[in-house]
Protein backbone atom coordinates (compact mmCIF):
# COMPACT_ATOMS: atom_id res chain seq x y z
CA UNK A 1 0.00 0.00 0.00
CA UNK A 2 2.82 2.55 -1.15
CA UNK A 3 2.35 5.18 -3.48
CA UNK A 4 3.00 4.78 -7.26
CA UNK A 5 6.36 5.57 -8.57
CA UNK A 6 7.13 8.82 -9.85
CA UNK A 7 6.97 7.51 -13.66
CA UNK A 8 3.63 5.51 -12.72
CA UNK A 9 1.89 8.77 -11.35
CA UNK A 10 3.28 10.99 -13.83
CA UNK A 11 1.74 8.66 -16.77
CA UNK A 12 -1.61 8.59 -14.46
CA UNK A 13 -1.25 12.86 -14.45
CA UNK A 14 -0.76 13.03 -17.99
CA UNK A 15 -4.03 10.66 -18.35
CA UNK A 16 -6.24 12.91 -15.84
CA UNK A 17 -5.13 16.31 -17.84
CA UNK A 18 -6.20 14.25 -20.68
CA UNK A 19 -9.86 13.99 -20.05
CA UNK A 20 -9.56 10.52 -19.51
CA UNK A 21 -12.79 9.68 -17.96
CA UNK A 22 -12.12 6.67 -16.47
CA UNK A 23 -8.14 8.04 -15.16
CA UNK A 24 -10.09 9.02 -11.98
CA UNK A 25 -11.06 5.39 -10.80
CA UNK A 26 -7.32 4.49 -11.34
CA UNK A 27 -6.48 7.48 -9.54
CA UNK A 28 -8.56 6.35 -6.85
CA UNK A 29 -7.38 3.04 -6.55
CA UNK A 30 -3.40 3.99 -6.55
CA UNK A 31 -3.97 7.21 -4.08
CA UNK A 32 -6.65 6.37 -1.03
CA UNK A 33 -5.37 3.19 0.08
CA UNK A 34 -2.01 4.92 1.40
CA UNK A 35 -3.74 8.16 1.97
CA UNK A 36 -5.74 6.66 4.41
CA UNK A 37 -3.12 4.98 6.38
CA UNK A 38 -1.14 8.33 6.23
CA UNK A 39 -3.86 10.04 8.22
CA UNK A 40 -4.49 7.22 10.09
CA UNK A 41 -1.02 6.94 11.22
CA UNK A 42 0.00 10.49 11.30
CA UNK A 43 -2.45 12.31 12.51
CA UNK A 44 -4.27 9.76 14.72
CA UNK A 45 -7.67 10.10 12.29
CA UNK A 46 -10.86 8.19 12.74
CA UNK A 47 -11.90 6.00 9.64
CA UNK A 48 -14.54 8.13 8.34
CA UNK A 49 -12.10 11.21 8.83
CA UNK A 50 -9.19 9.68 6.72
CA UNK A 51 -11.74 8.17 3.91
CA UNK A 52 -13.38 11.56 3.51
CA UNK A 53 -9.99 13.68 3.50
CA UNK A 54 -8.53 11.34 1.08
CA UNK A 55 -11.65 11.66 -1.37
CA UNK A 56 -11.79 15.24 -1.07
CA UNK A 57 -7.78 15.59 -1.82
CA UNK A 58 -8.15 13.06 -4.46
CA UNK A 59 -11.17 15.06 -5.79
CA UNK A 60 -9.28 18.34 -5.08
CA UNK A 61 -6.84 17.20 -7.38
CA UNK A 62 -8.99 15.21 -10.40
CA UNK A 63 -10.90 18.65 -10.15
CA UNK A 64 -8.42 20.98 -10.97
CA UNK A 65 -5.08 18.50 -12.21
CA UNK A 66 -3.21 21.74 -13.74
CA UNK A 67 -2.24 23.22 -10.48
CA UNK A 68 -0.51 20.68 -10.01
CA UNK A 69 2.92 22.29 -10.44
CA UNK A 70 5.58 18.95 -11.07
CA UNK A 71 8.71 20.82 -10.81
CA UNK A 72 7.74 21.63 -7.23
CA UNK A 73 7.99 18.00 -6.13
CA UNK A 74 6.08 14.40 -6.44
CA UNK A 75 2.24 14.56 -7.17
CA UNK A 76 2.18 11.95 -4.43
CA UNK A 77 3.17 14.86 -2.26
CA UNK A 78 1.15 17.17 -3.70
CA UNK A 79 -2.07 15.12 -3.00
CA UNK A 80 -0.80 14.12 0.73
CA UNK A 81 -0.33 17.75 1.65
CA UNK A 82 -4.21 18.44 0.57
CA UNK A 83 -4.93 15.58 2.68
CA UNK A 84 -3.59 16.25 5.24
CA UNK A 85 -4.71 19.81 5.64
CA UNK A 86 -8.50 18.55 4.90
CA UNK A 87 -7.78 15.93 7.85
CA UNK A 88 -6.62 18.79 9.75
CA UNK A 89 -9.79 20.91 9.64
CA UNK A 90 -11.80 18.01 10.48
CA UNK A 91 -9.74 17.12 13.47
CA UNK A 92 -10.00 21.12 14.33
CA UNK A 93 -13.64 20.91 13.71
CA UNK A 94 -13.95 17.88 16.03
CA UNK A 95 -11.83 18.82 18.93
CA UNK A 96 -14.13 22.18 18.82
CA UNK A 97 -17.23 20.11 18.70
CA UNK A 98 -15.90 17.96 21.99
CA UNK A 99 -14.89 21.07 23.74
CA UNK A 100 -18.41 22.68 22.69
CA UNK A 101 -19.78 19.50 24.77
CA UNK A 102 -17.71 19.49 27.36
CA UNK A 103 -18.53 23.08 28.22
CA UNK A 104 -22.01 22.40 27.67
CA UNK A 105 -21.68 19.33 30.22
CA UNK A 106 -19.72 21.92 33.11
CA UNK A 107 -22.45 24.59 32.57
CA UNK A 108 -25.21 21.72 32.97
CA UNK A 109 -23.09 20.92 36.45
CA UNK A 110 -22.64 24.68 37.23
CA UNK A 111 -26.56 25.24 37.47
CA UNK A 112 -27.67 22.21 38.98
CA UNK A 113 -25.38 23.66 41.98
CA UNK A 114 -27.09 27.02 41.55
CA UNK A 115 -30.92 26.59 41.31
CA UNK A 116 -31.43 29.60 40.27
CA UNK A 117 -30.10 28.79 37.43
CA UNK A 118 -31.94 25.93 36.64
CA UNK A 119 -35.23 27.56 35.92
CA UNK A 120 -33.79 29.01 33.12
CA UNK A 121 -32.55 25.70 31.14
CA UNK A 122 -35.09 25.21 28.98
CA UNK A 123 -33.32 23.35 26.44
CA UNK A 124 -32.88 20.72 29.25
CA UNK A 125 -36.49 21.35 30.11
CA UNK A 126 -37.84 19.87 26.74
CA UNK A 127 -35.19 17.15 26.56
CA UNK A 128 -36.01 15.93 30.42
CA UNK A 129 -39.81 16.37 29.45
CA UNK A 130 -40.05 12.87 27.69
CA UNK A 131 -38.95 11.16 30.51
CA UNK A 132 -40.68 13.06 33.19
CA UNK A 133 -43.54 12.30 30.89
CA UNK A 134 -43.17 8.46 31.62
CA UNK A 135 -42.28 9.01 35.38
CA UNK A 136 -44.94 11.26 35.93
CA UNK A 137 -47.97 9.34 34.51
CA UNK A 138 -50.63 12.48 37.20
CA UNK A 139 -51.47 15.12 34.35
CA UNK A 140 -52.18 17.72 37.76
CA UNK A 141 -48.35 16.76 38.61
CA UNK A 142 -46.98 17.31 34.82
CA UNK A 143 -48.57 21.02 35.05
CA UNK A 144 -47.03 22.01 37.89
CA UNK A 145 -44.02 20.65 36.55
CA UNK A 146 -44.04 22.74 33.51
CA UNK A 147 -44.37 25.78 35.76
CA UNK A 148 -41.56 24.72 37.87
CA UNK A 149 -39.53 24.58 34.88
CA UNK A 150 -41.11 27.61 33.08
CA UNK A 151 -39.69 29.65 36.00
CA UNK A 152 -43.33 29.75 38.00
CA UNK A 153 -43.16 30.49 41.81
CA UNK A 154 -46.31 31.60 42.86
CA UNK A 155 -48.51 29.11 45.02
CA UNK A 156 -51.14 30.09 43.13
CA UNK A 157 -50.10 29.16 40.01
CA UNK A 158 -49.36 25.96 41.21
CA UNK A 159 -52.46 25.58 43.65
CA UNK A 160 -54.37 25.81 40.25
CA UNK A 161 -52.65 23.29 38.50
CA UNK A 162 -53.17 20.79 40.84
CA UNK A 163 -56.54 22.06 40.85
CA UNK A 164 -57.03 23.05 44.75
CA UNK A 165 -58.50 26.00 44.57
CA UNK A 166 -61.43 25.01 46.47
CA UNK A 167 -58.86 24.46 49.94
CA UNK A 168 -57.45 27.18 52.12
CA UNK A 169 -54.98 29.18 51.41
CA UNK A 170 -52.53 27.84 54.06
CA UNK A 171 -53.73 23.73 52.99
CA UNK A 172 -52.59 25.03 49.38
CA UNK A 173 -48.93 25.84 50.37
CA UNK A 174 -48.64 22.71 52.31
CA UNK A 175 -49.97 20.31 50.02
CA UNK A 176 -48.10 22.53 46.85
CA UNK A 177 -44.66 22.06 48.99
CA UNK A 178 -45.41 18.56 49.24
CA UNK A 179 -46.32 17.92 45.58
CA UNK A 180 -43.48 19.87 45.01
CA UNK A 181 -40.91 18.33 47.44
CA UNK A 182 -42.14 14.75 45.97
CA UNK A 183 -41.81 15.86 42.08
CA UNK A 184 -37.97 17.12 43.03
CA UNK A 185 -37.71 13.36 44.36
CA UNK A 186 -38.79 12.35 41.23
CA UNK A 187 -37.05 14.59 38.65
CA UNK A 188 -33.72 13.19 40.99
CA UNK A 189 -34.21 9.60 40.33
CA UNK A 190 -34.39 10.44 36.89
CA UNK A 191 -31.08 11.70 37.32
CA UNK A 192 -32.05 15.36 36.20
CA UNK A 193 -30.72 16.93 39.54
CA UNK A 194 -33.46 19.77 38.88
CA UNK A 195 -32.78 22.47 42.27
CA UNK A 196 -35.59 24.57 42.38
CA UNK A 197 -36.46 27.63 45.10
CA UNK A 198 -38.33 27.27 48.11
CA UNK A 199 -41.89 29.00 47.33
CA UNK A 200 -42.02 32.50 48.44
CA UNK B 1 -13.11 -5.24 -10.31
CA UNK B 2 -11.36 -7.04 -7.14
CA UNK B 3 -12.55 -6.64 -3.34
CA UNK B 4 -14.62 -3.62 -2.84
CA UNK B 5 -12.36 -1.30 -0.88
CA UNK B 6 -14.23 0.43 2.81
CA UNK B 7 -13.84 4.12 1.19
CA UNK B 8 -15.48 3.05 -2.04
CA UNK B 9 -19.15 4.13 -1.02
CA UNK B 10 -17.41 7.36 0.66
CA UNK B 11 -15.82 8.34 -2.50
CA UNK B 12 -19.44 7.43 -4.34
CA UNK B 13 -21.26 10.00 -2.28
CA UNK B 14 -18.84 12.63 -2.60
CA UNK B 15 -18.08 12.19 -6.43
CA UNK B 16 -21.97 12.74 -6.67
CA UNK B 17 -21.30 16.26 -5.38
CA UNK B 18 -19.15 16.57 -8.21
CA UNK B 19 -21.04 18.39 -11.73
CA UNK B 20 -18.23 16.97 -13.75
CA UNK B 21 -18.64 13.20 -12.60
CA UNK B 22 -20.34 10.60 -13.78
CA UNK B 23 -20.84 10.56 -10.57
CA UNK B 24 -23.64 13.20 -10.73
CA UNK B 25 -25.37 12.26 -13.77
CA UNK B 26 -26.04 8.60 -12.20
CA UNK B 27 -27.45 10.17 -8.85
CA UNK B 28 -29.54 12.67 -11.01
CA UNK B 29 -30.71 9.66 -12.99
CA UNK B 30 -32.10 8.17 -9.81
CA UNK B 31 -33.98 11.14 -8.52
CA UNK B 32 -35.50 12.51 -11.44
CA UNK B 33 -36.42 8.17 -12.60
CA UNK B 34 -37.28 7.93 -9.37
CA UNK B 35 -35.21 4.48 -9.27
CA UNK B 36 -32.79 2.90 -6.67
CA UNK B 37 -28.91 2.94 -7.10
CA UNK B 38 -29.65 -0.96 -7.64
CA UNK B 39 -32.31 -0.21 -10.56
CA UNK B 40 -29.77 1.81 -12.25
CA UNK B 41 -27.58 -0.64 -11.95
CA UNK B 42 -29.29 -3.04 -13.56
CA UNK B 43 -30.64 -1.35 -16.10
CA UNK B 44 -26.94 -0.39 -16.94
CA UNK B 45 -26.39 -4.01 -16.77
CA UNK B 46 -23.50 -4.20 -13.55
CA UNK B 47 -24.00 -4.94 -10.41
CA UNK B 48 -23.98 -1.66 -7.66
CA UNK B 49 -20.00 -1.88 -6.38
CA UNK B 50 -19.68 -1.49 -10.24
CA UNK B 51 -22.09 1.26 -10.08
CA UNK B 52 -20.09 2.96 -7.41
CA UNK B 53 -17.11 2.63 -9.52
CA UNK B 54 -18.42 4.37 -12.67
CA UNK B 55 -19.30 6.97 -10.29
CA UNK B 56 -16.01 7.97 -9.65
CA UNK B 57 -15.58 8.55 -13.82
CA UNK B 58 -15.35 11.86 -15.27
CA UNK B 59 -18.16 12.43 -17.09
CA UNK B 60 -18.35 12.50 -20.95
CA UNK B 61 -16.94 15.46 -23.11
CA UNK B 62 -19.56 16.75 -25.38
CA UNK B 63 -16.59 17.38 -27.90
CA UNK B 64 -15.69 13.28 -27.80
CA UNK B 65 -19.04 11.50 -26.16
CA UNK B 66 -19.08 8.88 -27.89
CA UNK B 67 -15.26 8.40 -27.32
CA UNK B 68 -15.27 8.69 -24.06
CA UNK B 69 -18.45 6.80 -23.40
CA UNK B 70 -17.18 3.89 -25.29
CA UNK B 71 -14.15 3.77 -23.28
CA UNK B 72 -16.34 3.38 -19.89
CA UNK B 73 -18.49 0.89 -21.12
CA UNK B 74 -15.47 -1.07 -22.16
CA UNK B 75 -13.87 -0.91 -18.89
CA UNK B 76 -16.81 -1.75 -16.52
CA UNK B 77 -18.53 -4.19 -19.51
CA UNK B 78 -21.68 -2.15 -19.52
CA UNK B 79 -24.02 -1.32 -22.18
CA UNK B 80 -23.04 1.90 -23.63
CA UNK B 81 -26.08 2.54 -25.56
CA UNK B 82 -28.17 2.54 -21.89
CA UNK B 83 -25.39 4.68 -21.05
CA UNK B 84 -25.45 7.03 -23.67
CA UNK B 85 -29.21 7.16 -23.16
CA UNK B 86 -29.30 7.86 -19.66
CA UNK B 87 -26.80 10.66 -20.10
CA UNK B 88 -28.39 12.47 -23.15
CA UNK B 89 -31.45 12.01 -20.69
CA UNK B 90 -30.04 13.64 -17.35
CA UNK B 91 -28.31 16.19 -19.71
CA UNK B 92 -32.04 17.36 -21.53
CA UNK B 93 -33.13 17.46 -17.50
CA UNK B 94 -30.62 19.95 -16.91
CA UNK B 95 -31.02 21.73 -19.59
CA UNK B 96 -34.54 22.09 -19.29
CA UNK B 97 -34.43 22.94 -16.19
CA UNK B 98 -32.00 25.53 -16.65
CA UNK B 99 -34.05 27.29 -19.29
CA UNK B 100 -37.55 26.70 -16.77
CA UNK B 101 -36.18 28.61 -14.34
CA UNK B 102 -34.30 31.57 -16.59
CA UNK B 103 -37.73 32.10 -17.87
CA UNK B 104 -39.31 32.37 -14.00
CA UNK B 105 -36.63 34.86 -13.01
CA UNK B 106 -37.54 36.59 -16.64
CA UNK B 107 -41.25 36.77 -15.64
CA UNK B 108 -40.46 37.74 -12.15
CA UNK B 109 -38.66 40.62 -13.14
CA UNK B 110 -41.20 41.45 -16.10
CA UNK B 111 -44.01 41.19 -13.51
CA UNK B 112 -41.76 43.78 -10.94
CA UNK B 113 -41.25 46.40 -13.09
CA UNK B 114 -44.79 46.40 -14.21
CA UNK B 115 -45.44 46.96 -10.49
CA UNK B 116 -43.69 49.79 -10.08
CA UNK B 117 -45.13 51.07 -12.97
CA UNK B 118 -48.19 50.90 -11.67
CA UNK B 119 -47.44 52.32 -8.59
CA UNK B 120 -45.31 55.00 -10.52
Amino acid sequence: MTFPGRADEIALHERVLAGDPVAPVDVFKAWMDPLVNALRADLRCSDDEAYDSGIDAVLAYLEEPGKYDRGKGRLSSYVMDIAKKRAIDRLRTRTAAERRDDGYAAAVDLRTMNPKDVLEAEVEARELWQKVENAVPDERDRRMLKLILEGERSTDAFAEALELGVLSPLAQRRLVKQHRDRLMKVLERLGTRLGHDEDA
Amino acid sequence: MTKTPSWLDHAARHSSERPWTLGAVLEEYSRVEGVTRAETASFLGCDVDSLAWLSLCRKPAPDQFLEDVSRIAERFQIDGLKLAQLIRRVDAIVVLRRTTTAEEETLLLAARDRDEETEE
